[in-house]
Order: C-alpha cells, then sequence, then structure tokens
C-alpha cells in the first residue's frame, strides 16, 4: 500500500514537471491563433472553369494551325460548352483523316462526329479533372512563391477541400496586419509586362547597350531621364559568371501586362533553347500589333516583377501570340515562369470566400481580456471549493490546477493553436472541472453521514461516483468531437480544448485527487475526522 | 462544515412537476416567438457580407459615418459602436455586395473594406496620403519598414520598436510628438516621422469579409453538426441505460435547453456567429452530463428499492443529488460570469449563451428529464427492469 502510493504520488509528480516543462516558456510554446496574435485568414476557391477554358482555348488554335499545315483546315473552329471544341465545315470525304490527326497530336480529346462536315472534339473526363486538379496546384504554387517572396514567417498555405470542393485553398499568414497589400500580393496577376525601350537620344535601338546603374543612364539623357521613362534592372550573369545588374530606360507606362494574358506554356525557341510562350486576349492582341506596328525596329522590354527578362527588338507585326526567349532560361525556370504566368493568365482565377485579419492590437486586447477572465472565474472557482470543502477544497483546487496545466501541456505538445473561444473553452473547464470533485466529495459526505469510517468514506465515494464521471465526461465529449472533426479555425479551437481538458479532468478527477487523500490515510492511519 | 440540500426532501416529482412542466412550455414558446418574428442578428460568418472594426482617436459619431459611407455608395451599411464608450470603437457591417467585381483575385472582400476605410478619411489625411505622407495609425511594419527603407539605415529596428509602441498602446498613436519618446526609434527616425507622417484618426483592428457561398455552407454544416451530436448523445444513453425511454427524456431535456438558449440569442438580439454554435453545442454537453447524473442515481435507488413506486424512488433521487447539482452549476456560473463581464466584446454572445444554457442545464435536468421519466412511467405503464 505504501510502495503503491509513492509510486502514484511520483507519477503525478513527473506529470506535473514534464508538463511544466513542456510548457515553458509559455510565449514560445503555446502557439496563439491568427484571432490572438494578428494576422490574416483567407480562404480562396480557384476557378477551375477558367483553366479548362483556357486549355480548350489553346488547343483551338493548335488544331487549327496543325490541320491547316495538312491542308484540312476546317471553316471554323470554336469552343462548345467550356470543355469542347467544334470544328465546322470540314471536307466530309476527310473526315476520317482528321479525326485520326487530332486523335493522334492530341490526345486528351475525344472526339465525335454530330453531323457531316462536322466534328467534336471534347476534353476526356480523366484530363479534364486533370487541368482542373494542375489549376489549383499552380495555384497554390503560385501563392506560395509570391508569400515567400513577401517574407512571411511561418505562413500556413494549404489546400482545403474534398470532393466538388477540392479547389479551395487556405492561406493563413500570422503577424501581417495589412490585408490590402497581402490580397495583391497573392492576388494580384500584374506579373508580366511589356514596356517600349526608350533609348536615349542619338543612339540606334540596336546598337544600345545598358549601363549598370541609374545614374549613368540618367547622364546619358543628359542628367535626368524623361517624365515617361523609368529606369528598371536587368539581372544578367556577366562573363565571370557573376551576376550584374543594367539598367534599362524604359517607359512608364505598360501598353501590355499579365492581366492581357489568356494562357502560356512552357516552349523552345528557334535555338532549341528553353523559352515560354504566351496568348493574349483577342483585345490585347490587337493592340499589341498596333504597338508593334508603329514601333518596328524598336526594342520592347518584357518584364517580370518590374524586372527586365529581355529586350528584343521588333521586327514585325505580332499579334495575340509570342515567345518570352532570352532571359537566361532552363527547362524547370521556363516551366515555372509559365506556372506562374498561368495562374496569372487567369485574372478570373481567384475568388475570396472568406477573409478575416485581425490587427496586431486587437488580438493582444483579447489575449489580455481573455485572460483577465479566465484568473478572475478561476479566482471565484478557487475560493469557492475553499470554502466549501476545507482541506478537501484544497485537494480539488490542487486537481484543477493539475488540470489546466496538463491542458496547456497537451496544446504546447501536440502544437495545437490557442484561439479566443479556445480561451473560453478553458475557463468553461475551470467551471466543469470541479464537478467530478464535487460528486465525489458529496458522496464520501453521504457516506460518512451513514456512519462509515473515513478510510470507507473515501473509497466508497471514489468508487461510487465513478460511472457517474465517466458517464458525463463521455457525453459531453461527444458534442465536442463533432465540433472539432468539423469545425474551422478558431471553433475547431474551442472544441480541442474542451476535448483535451476532459480528458485531462478524468485523469486529475480521479487519480490525483485519490492519490492526494491515499496519501493523507497513510500519513494518518488512525484519522476519524475529514476536513471535507 | 458548509452544506446546502444535504437532507433535502422537496416533493418535485409529484405534483408540483406540473408547474415546471409549464413553466418550460412558457419558456419555448416564448423562445419560438422570438425566433419566428425576431429571427437571428446572422453574424458575418453566416450572413455573408464585409465587416470592418475600426478604433477612432476621439469619440466617432456614427451619424457622420454613415454619411460619409452612403456617400461612397456602399450601399446597406450597419454602424454598430463596440466595447465601453471610451473605447471609441465601431464596427461597420457592410451587407453583401451585388456586384460584378466578383472574379478579380481579393475581389469583392478587399474591395469593399478598402472602399470603407478610404471613405472613413478625413479630407486632409487623403490629402496628405496623396502627398506622400504616412499615415501613422493605418501603415503596417512592413509598409512602415519600406517607408523607411528608403531613407533611414536602420529601418527594421525601427519600424519594430514603432509598431510595437503602438499595439501596447490600443493600435493609436495620439499625437506626432509622442514618437520622440519611444524606446528604440533614433532621433533621426523620429524627426523624420515627426515632418512626414500624420496621425489618421483611426486605425484598422481588423476585417471580416465572408462570400455568399461559404456563409451557406456553414449554415448546412451546423445543423448537421448538432443533429449528429444529438443522435451521438442519443444512442449513448440509450445503449448506457439499456432503455429508449431513458435516452428519449434526456434528449428532450436538451434540446428544450438548447432551444431556450438560441431563443434568447434570438430575444437579445445578439449576434449569432460560430462561436455561439459553439456554445449551443457545449450546452448539448453540459446539459446530458447533469441529466445524467440524475438518471445514474435513479437507476442505482431502482436497484436498491425494488419495492417502492417509481415516483417515490425518482423523487428521492433528485434530492439526493440537488447538492451537486447546484454546487456544479454554481461553480461552472462563475466562471462564466467572469467570462461575460471581462471577456470581451467578441465572447460575449458566446458567454451569454453558455450562461442561459447552463442555467436552464441545471433546470431541465431536475424538472424536465426526471419530471418526463415520471410522467412518461406513468402514461406508458413502463416498468423498469434490472438492467
Amino acid at each position: 500500500m505504501n510502495l503503491d502510493i509513492r509510486w502514484r504520488l511520483l507519477l503525478t509528480l513527473a506529470i506535473v514537471v514534464l508538463s511544466c516543462l513542456a510548457v515553458y516558456p509559455p510565449a514560445r510554446k503555446i502557439h496563439l491563433g491568427l484571432d490572438l496574435k494578428g494576422g490574416i485568414h483567407m480562404v480562396m476557391r480557384v476557378k477551375t472553369d477558367d483553366a479548362v477554358r483556357a486549355e480548350i482555348d489553346l488547343s483551338q488554335e493548335r488544331i487549327r494551325g496543325a490541320l491547316g499545315e495538312k491542308g484540312l483546315a476546317p471553316q471554323r473552329v470554336a469552343a462548345d460548352g467550356i470543355n469542347a471544341l467544334i470544328l465546322d465545315g470540314v471536307d466530309p470525304a476527310r473526315t476520317g483523316e482528321i479525326r485520326d490527326l487530332v486523335g493522334r497530336q492530341f490526345p486528351q480529346f475525344q472526339i465525335t462526329t454530330p453531323g457531316p462536315g462536322r466534328l467534336r472534339a471534347q476534353l476526356k473526363p480523366a484530363d479534364e479533372a486533370g487541368i482542373r486538379d494542375s489549376a489549383v496546384r499552380q495555384a497554390l504554387e503560385t501563392i506560395r512563391t509570391r508569400v515567400d517572396r513577401f517574407g512571411v514567417a511561418e505562413p500556413t498555405i494549404q489546400r482545403q477541400g474534398t470532393g466538388a470542393k477540392n479547389d479551395r485553398i487556405l492561406v493563413q499568414l500570422p503577424g501581417v496586419e495589412d490585408p490590402e497589400r497581402v490580397k495583391d500580393l497573392i492576388g494580384s496577376p500584374a506579373f508580366l509586362e511589356w514596356k517600349l525601350v526608350k533609348v536615349p537620344p542619338g543612339v540606334v535601338a540596336d546598337q544600345f547597350r545598358p549601363p549598370d546603374n541609374p545614374d549613368s543612364l540618367a547622364k546619358m539623357f543628359g542628367g535626368t531621364l524623361p517624365e515617361d521613362v523609368e529606369a528598371l534592372p536587368q539581372d544578367l550573369v556577366g562573363q565571370d559568371g557573376k551576376a550584374v545588374q543594367v539598367y534599362w530606360p524604359v517607359t512608364k507606362s505598360s501598353p501590355i501586362t499579365g492581366n492581357d494574358l489568356k494562357n502560356s506554356r512552357r516552349d523552345q525557341d528557334r535555338f532549341g533553347q528553353p523559352a515560354v510562350n504566351f496568348l493574349l486576349t483577342a483585345d490585347a492582341g490587337k493592340r499589341f500589333q498596333e504597338l508593334t506596328r508603329q514601333n518596328q525596329g524598336q526594342l520592347l522590354a518584357i518584364l517580370l516583377d518590374r524586372k527586365i527578362i529581355s529586350a528584343p527588338r521588333i521586327n514585325a507585326v505580332i499579334s495575340d501570340q509570342g515567345i518570352i526567349e532570352g532571359g537566361n532560361f532552363t527547362l524547370e525556370s521556363t516551366e515555372d515562369l509559365s506556372l506562374k504566368l498561368r495562374s496569372g493568365a487567369l485574372p478570373a482565377g481567384m475568388e475570396v470566400l472568406e477573409e478575416r485579419t485581425v490587427g496586431p492590437s486587437l488580438g493582444a486586447d483579447s489575449v489580455r481580456q481573455g485572460i483577465v477572465a479566465s484568473l478572475i472565474g478561476s479566482m471565484l472557482v478557487v475560493l469557492f471549493m475553499l470554502v466549501y470543502y476545507r482541506m478537501s477544497g484544497a485537494n480539488a483546487v490542487f486537481a484543477l490546477a493539475c488540470n489546466i496545466l496538463i491542458l496547456l501541456a497537451a496544446m504546447a505538445y501536440f502544437g495545437s493553436t490557442l484561439t479566443l473561444p479556445g480561451i473560453a473553452g478553458i475557463a468553461l473547464t475551470i467551471g466543469m472541472a470541479v464537478d467530478a470533485n464535487v460528486l465525489v466529495f458529496e458522496r464520501i459526505r453521504e457516506e460518512m453521514r451513514n456512519g462509515r469510517t473515513v478510510k470507507a468514506s473515501i473509497g466508497a465515494g471514489f468508487e461510487k461516483a465513478l460511472t457517474t464521471i465517466v458517464d458525463s465526461n463521455l457525453t459531453t465529449f461527444i458534442p465536442a468531437f463533432f465540433l472539432w472533426a468539423k469545425g474551422t479555425g478558431p471553433v475547431k479551437g474551442f472544441a480541442l480544448t474542451l476535448m483535451v481538458g476532459i480528458v485531462a479532468n478524468l485523469f486529475t478527477a480521479v487519480f490525483v485527487s485519490r492519490t492526494l487523500f491515499d496519501a493523507l490515510l497513510t500519513l494518518r492511519p488512525r484519522i476519524d475526522r475529514l476536513s471535507i | 462544515m458548509l452544506q446546502v440540500f444535504t437532507n433535502a426532501n422537496f416533493r418535485m416529482m409529484y405534483r408540483t412537476k406540473w408547474y415546471f412542466i409549464v413553466i418550460s412550455m412558457f419558456s419555448i414558446l416564448v423562445s419560438a416567438w422570438a425566433m419566428v418574428t425576431r429571427g437571428f442578428n446572422l453574424g458575418i460568418d453566416f450572413a455573408g457580407g464585409t465587416a470592418v472594426q475600426v478604433k477612432f482617436l476621439e469619440s466617432p459619431r456614427v451619424e457622420e459615418l454613415r454619411a460619409a459611407l452612403e456617400t461612397a455608395g456602399l450601399g446597406d451599411v450597419n454602424i454598430q459602436k463596440i466595447g465601453d464608450t471610451d473605447d471609441n470603437e465601431v464596427l461597420i457591417r457592410v451587407e453583401q455586395q451585388q456586384t460584378a467585381a466578383e472574379g478579380v483575385a481579393g475581389g469583392e472582400g478587399g474591395e469593399v473594406s478598402t472602399r470603407v476605410l478610404e471613405a472613413l478619411k478625413t479630407p486632409e489625411e487623403r490629402a496628405a496620403t496623396q502627398a506622400g505622407k504616412i499615415d501613422l495609425n493605418m501603415a503596417s511594419r512592413s509598409t512602415l519598414q519600406e517607408w523607411l527603407g528608403t531613407r533611414l539605415p536602420n529601418a527594421s529596428e525601427v519600424a519594430e520598436a514603432f509598431v510595437r509602441y503602438r499595439t501596447e498602446h490600443g493600435g493609436l498613436v495620439a499625437q506626432p510628438s509622442e514618437i520622440a519618446s519611444i524606446p528604440g526609434v533614433t532621433p533621426e527616425a523620429a524627426s523624420l516621422l515627426t515632418s512626414q507622417s500624420i496621425v489618421g484618426s483611426f486605425a484598422l483592428r481588423s476585417v471580416e469579409f465572408v462570400g455568399p457561398t461559404a456563409g451557406r455552407e456553414l449554415l448546412q454544416d451546423t445543423a448537421w453538426l448538432i443533429l449528429l451530436s444529438i443522435l451521438g448523445i442519443l444512442i449513448y444513453v440509450w445503449v448506457r441505460f439499456h432503455k429508449w425511454m431513458w435516452g428519449v427524456t434526456s434528449v428532450i431535456a436538451l434540446m428544450h435547453d438548447v432551444f431556450i438558449a438560441a431563443g434568447m440569442i434570438s430575444l437579445t438580439g445578439k449576434e449569432f456567429s460560430l462561436t455561439v454554435v459553439a456554445a449551443l453545442l457545449t450546452i448539448l454537453g453540459y446539459s446530458i452530463n447533469d441529466t445524467i447524473v440524475v438518471f445514474d442515481r435513479i437507476r442505482e435507488n431502482l436497484r436498491l428499492y425494488r419495492e417502492h413506486e417509481f415516483e417515490d424512488i425518482v423523487n428521492a433521487s433528485v434530492n439526493q443529488t440537488l447538492s451537486r447539482t447546484m454546487l456544479t452549476s454554481l461553480s461552472l456560473l462563475m466562471a462564466l460570469v467572469a467570462l461575460l463581464m471581462f471577456g470581451g466584446d467578441k465572447l460575449n454572445p458566446m458567454s451569454f449563451c453558455l450562461l442561459v444554457g447552463v442555467g436552464f442545464g441545471t433546470y431541465s435536468s431536475v424538472f424536465v428529464a426526471a419530471a418526463l421519466l415520471v410522467v412518461a412511467y406513468r402514461r406508458f405503464g413502463l416498468k423498469y427492469v434490472k438492467a
């Protein structure tokens, strides 16, 4: 018996010490939710329909081109719905040939013949699903890239949702306080820009060599740049392999931007080097045509993130498609770039479903209020237990303290976040935790009134109250569990504190409290009055 | 020894129970009336739309704000002062906008909140911002750091120190002259900031935007959540007590509590938010907890005193557990009152809902669950066979 109690006391002590270690120092170990430390929480939906539509648009051009090469061009190729193309005015005699050709070169399409002279190419369901899926993955990748560049510590960027809702992206940026800026960063498609190069007066466009600092560039213009011109850098690798920056004088306005992109893919230039192709919208295509016609022989800079990729000479009139080359592209970088451009090429690609921003001052206030409320609540409960149950009350208070400590330790250990409703959950746990003690103590009192000894009363009290304690805790657990399983964000945090609190409560009210009583009985075996 | 209800022997399960059943019916009717006629003040989680919380330096004039927002064409705007009067805080809610703006990345939510903030600025503030000055109360850390970065060497430390000071002072700086006294802000930075900045009349505390789909889905999820929980509890009690009637009465009791708690939220016009849903679910758990303690005692006594009348046994059980019922709910109520009084605005509807639910939960475990059990056994002539 003696040994048994020593072990139980030791176990209690060990758990208290371990919990303290897990929690200390609280500022580092307890992760505060965004509603407490401030930050941005955003759920976005990727409009995958756009990606499917874009694929159809690109294929439309390619199929027309491929068939044109063989002299099989149909009179009309048009989109039919979001995931199919109609080829009209096909030579009925060569339908089979066209079918074979399209089927071979564009295996993602299922081809049917709805009528004479007419073919319909529809994306295969698996391919369509693949396009949608990769659209979401690309959006995720883009956002991640942009967030990384923004320099947010510990961001959460995840795909969310299952089934039909798997097109959602959750972005959580702790400590970031200006939503406008972040939304712009995450959502803004203004990645790519085309700007005319304004070479200094008296210099032939072909012979212009950009200098390596903006001041020398200004000197070339006679001291200051013209009002509508700005100096923007280009990253180059010098002959010695070192990175150098050169500055180009480009127009401040960008006639064409990433907003005008319809699609983009990894491609090759005429030397077989990696490059990226692009397809502009019809409207931008017209503007591009106008721009290239009026500025023949001049340089047109292509910029990514306000840095020049390359500035080729305009040799021909370009309408709606072209290629971005130079810029030290590798296979991977063109893949990455086209990937970024593709999500930029979906200007209607993102829909914000939910956004919550909490400023740091509001978070700090919430923490303060939550702590004050919990402390006052627990002080009232402690006082109440001490007044009502005296020494046994102290026992319950110790169990309560252990309960809260274990709760915090578990949260720290599992790295779960403490939210504002979570603090409410702790306050609630404080109120509920003494329930088990009350059940036991009232039983002990009852047994003592019936004339049993202190030792027998304590034993009977704990035994008889046990089923009730287990029952009542388990039923409280059920809704908390469903709330945790289905809830989101702060509410999930509330459910979690409640659940962990219930489990900790079972342990402290039954095991810890009992151990203390048994220790008392061992110290004073002939005790005939219990302070309860 | 301090005691309450130790040898209680109230005759609660006899004729008196009908009074309580009448009280319950009345509360339910009031709740139903409130829910039907007044409905719920749905929070942003469910209704969708945009909510912007701002804190002003001086007491805001709601009418002027409203006029400014209406001029900006924001349509149906709801402005509400929150917190204590000297907090100078308002919550501005803009209903779901039916515009075609949806589609642009960062679309509607960002757009509306930006427009709200823009509309709240005074003409002087707008002019100053356009002149390239920085608003000390609106600038975020990163903005400040970048702004300083072009002008000073140690921009990041200064921005850090300034934002820490501002956060500690409720998010607002009252005067540019305060800057010089902030530890960590160098004299050069202070003079630069003092000359090149303005102190805006308000600071942004939080922005919330919920799109229409998200709100709808959440309502559905919530309904499922409550239904699943009730079902889970029903099955547990049924299995645990081997009698479906016990499960049904305890579930009636807890639905009674949740219904009344929801009714009171509707009656008081408090915001029905996600946290209130969490509170309702917690009430489910608490209510059943309380009921089970009473039922456990009834079951125990039924085994001990087989020859007694069912009513007597239930009455004795309720009396035996009365002190525990009261003590537990008292300690819980103390914690909740503290939460309601000191927990701040955000937790207010939740704490209130919990308080009502716990109050009624205590009452219902005795006067609804136990009383209904007695009524059911009388009415249907059920006999408790040893489990």
